[in-house]
């Protein structure tokens, strides 16, 4: 495993796939790989006992993927479905925001069809979901059924950050009122990174 | 009149197959994802690429789940060249080369990486002296390289001109204003040096197969 510092520019030829298989940064043309950004190439050895070039950029901002955690902000409820933007993947801040859609019945896994989303979530919400798939043109498809995925920052109707206290309640610390969310089950340590992540 | 002096010089004193001087920054604008300047002799152009993103309303007829629109637009500052011109955006001569450049970029990036996004260039002539369209490939593919958009090679472009003495045709490289106006064919070649590809070629008048064989 190495980095070396051998800088390359696209178009540049970096070794076969007879001996090698391309990685992220790379493509393949009459059976050579050739690099495809500028970058440093980097040689790794996987499973297989073959070695992987890649080019590695230092600042390369993530793009959804099926099966990427996203983090989102809820932007509108509806009763069948809820919109979002999507600002982070795997918790990458993106170049640009996404737009994402969270259908009713793919909030939870078990009793999909009892869902009622303005239980689940409110706008200004912000949530760790999964890419489903990419969706129509115009936004992606998102999940949020698992115990890991669901809000994991919401405020209260009293401005308040809510904590939460079982997988589909929150309460509010300042007044003690509970609020219905379908929640995410995450380490504490995690929680107090996000707010830094959400600005 | 003689573009190529008995000593073998051009106007500006260089010889036919040297280039002008060329200068070029990269990411010289902040509010793109990759951008760069690039001069070659007098001619400057400002390059600013976005993406990829997601798809604009306007595009939405456009979206594939195989690969990425690339789109380009090209536009001439109104203090490009000598005369004062207000141009309207996106008139003829514009959408011809925003085209053009369309069709070589989409062979240029591998689109396939990113299906249902958007990648829009921007190109800006400051100042025009001269292979502006060959300029303008230029520093796309180097804002193309800051934004680290997967491309398949640099992929340069050149204008040249034909220059006929004494029966011979010599090719002159990398045309100045002076040198296009003098309504000798001009060839615009596009090319990727390291595969030995041929993206776009555009020849603007007639020309003699003879002389054709040679200018490649």
């Amino acid at each position: 495993m190495s980095t070396s510092d051998v800088n390359c520019v696209p178009g540049e030829r970096l070794g076969s796939t007879d001996e090698c298989e391309a990685g992220r940064g790379t493509y393949v043309r009459k059976s050579f790989i050739y690099a495809s950004r500028i970058g440093k190439v980097k040689n790794t050895v996987d499973e297989n006992k073959k070695i992987v070039i890649e080019v590695i950029r230092k600042d390369e901002p993530p793009l959804p993927q099926v099966g990427s955690i996203v983090t989102a902000k809820i932007v509108q409820v509806t009763q069948r479905q809820c919109r979002a933007t999507i600002y982070a993947v795997d918790g990458i801040a993106t170049s640009s925001p996404f737009k994402g859609l969270i259908r009713r019945e793919d909030v939870r896994r078990t009793e999909r069809d009892r869902v009622e989303l303005s239980k689940c979530f409110r706008p200004n919400d912000i949530v760790f979901a999964k890419v489903m798939s990419l969706g129509d043109s115009q936004s992606y498809l998102l999940s949020t059924g698992g115990d890991e995925l669901g809000v994991v920052l919401a405020k209260s109707r009293a401005g308040v950050r809510l904590e939460p206290i079982s997988w589909n309640e929150m309460r509010c610390p300042l007044t003690g009122v509970k609020e219905q969310r379908k929640t995410a089950r995450i380490r504490a340590e995690f929680v107090e990174m996000q707010p830094a992540a959400k600005a | 009149m003689e573009l190529l002096s008995d000593e073998g010089f051009r106007f500006d004193g260089r010889r036919a197959a040297e280039f002008r001087k060329i200068q070029g920054r990269l990411g010289v604008f902040d509010h793109a994802d990759g951008s760069a300047i690039l001069q070659q002799g007098n001619t400057k152009v400002l390059a600013a690429v976005f993406g990829p993103r997601q798809p604009m309303a306007s595009q939405h007829g456009a979206v594939s789940q195989e690969k990425c629109i690339v789109d380009v637009e090209y536009s001439r500052a109104a203090f490009a060249s000598a005369e004062r011109k207000r141009r309207a955006r996106g008139d003829k001569k514009a959408q011809e080369i925003s085209l053009s450049l369309k069709k070589t970029f989409e062979a240029t990036i591998l689109t396939t990486l990113y299906p249902r996004s958007a990648i829009s260039i921007f190109v800006e002539v400051l100042q025009a002296d001269g292979g502006d369209y060959a300029v303008c490939v230029n520093a796309a593919t180097l804002a193309l390289i800051d934004a680290g958009i997967p491309i398949r090679d640099v992929c340069c472009a050149v204008s040249c001109g034909v220059a006929i003495k004494d029966n011979v045709a010599y090719s002159l490289l990398d045309l100045a204003y002076s040198e296009e106006s003098a309504r000798i064919p001009t060839i615009v070649a596009t090319g990727m040096p390291k595969t030995g590809e041929m993206v776009f070629f555009e020849v603007e008048s007639r020309l003699h197969m003879d002389y054709f064989r040679a200018q490649i």
